[in-house]
């Protein structure tokens, strides 16, 4: 059930998951911020600042060189993929004060994924993983 | 976090995560530390990871400093939170300084 803290909540379980796996740092915290950015928009743009009522089911799975992580929600359908992003801004005054996590996971993740199914929208991040190095 | 004033400016150190929760813990109090300072430095030096919620912060602090005729600037920032703010933007609207001596001359 997603919380106040939902997003911490996600991205710590994704960044355990992704150190458990072996990953890398780089990808490890390219993975955290991905899926904090994802359940951030969906809980401030599309549940209305407020989780409550709703189930975020998140699952992550890896092959070799790649893993994905996706994200099933009951929101108002969003392509994260499509969605436009601030553009260059030059000057604090103007700026505005969010819209930054889209540019993140575009950022971070290789690609993003959306489909549309049953009413549900469904997410996926996709990483170009590395292995840790042996400690 | 802690407040200090250094060679005029107004010099916060934050540390730890700037994500919803970190925001959350420090936010009033942040604020509060800003609000009346035209020159601002926060000390990333001690953060190891920064979130959208965390940027919010900072471009509002940045926002409010520049409506008094102020300045932000960030200095400190490890190589992986630096990463963040250049894919972000924010070092298009807020300075971004290796060390002490380019935040006191971004803030001449």
């Amino acid at each position: 059930m997603a919380g106040p803290y939902a997003c911490c909540d996600a991205a710590d379980w994704v960044a355990a998951w992704a150190r458990a796996s072996g990953f890398d740092d780089d990808i490890q915290l390219a993975m955290r911020l991905c899926v904090e950015e994802l359940v951030t928009n969906l809980v401030m743009h599309g549940l209305g600042g407020d989780g409550h009522g709703h189930v975020i089911d998140l699952a992550a799975g890896a092959e070799p060189g790649w893993a994905r992580v996706t994200m099933i929600d009951d929101g108002p359908p969003f392509d994260v993929a499509t969605a436009a992003e601030p553009g260059r801004q030059d000057g604090i005054e103007a700026a505005t004060v969010g819209g930054r996590g889209i540019r993140l996971m575009r950022g971070f993740a290789e690609r993003l994924e959306w489909r549309n199914l049953d009413g549900r929208n469904h997410t996926s991040l996709v990483f170009k993983t590395v292995a840790a190095p042996d400690r | 976090m802690t407040v200090e004033q250094r060679d005029g400016i107004t010099r916060l150190a934050l540390a730890g995560k700037l994500d919803a929760k970190g925001v959350d813990a420090i936010e009033v109090r942040f604020g509060a530390s800003t609000s009346n300072h035209d020159k601002v430095a926060v000390d990333l030096t001690e953060v190891d990871y920064l979130a959208s919620m965390g940027i919010r912060l900072l471009v509002i602090a940045g926002k409010a400093a520049a409506r008094r005729g102020g300045k932000l600037v960030l200095v400190g920032a490890s190589d992986g939170v630096a990463k963040i703010i250049t894919t972000a933007g924010l070092d298009e609207i807020v300075p971004l300084v290796a060390d002490w001596s380019a935040v006191v001359a971004a803030l001449a």
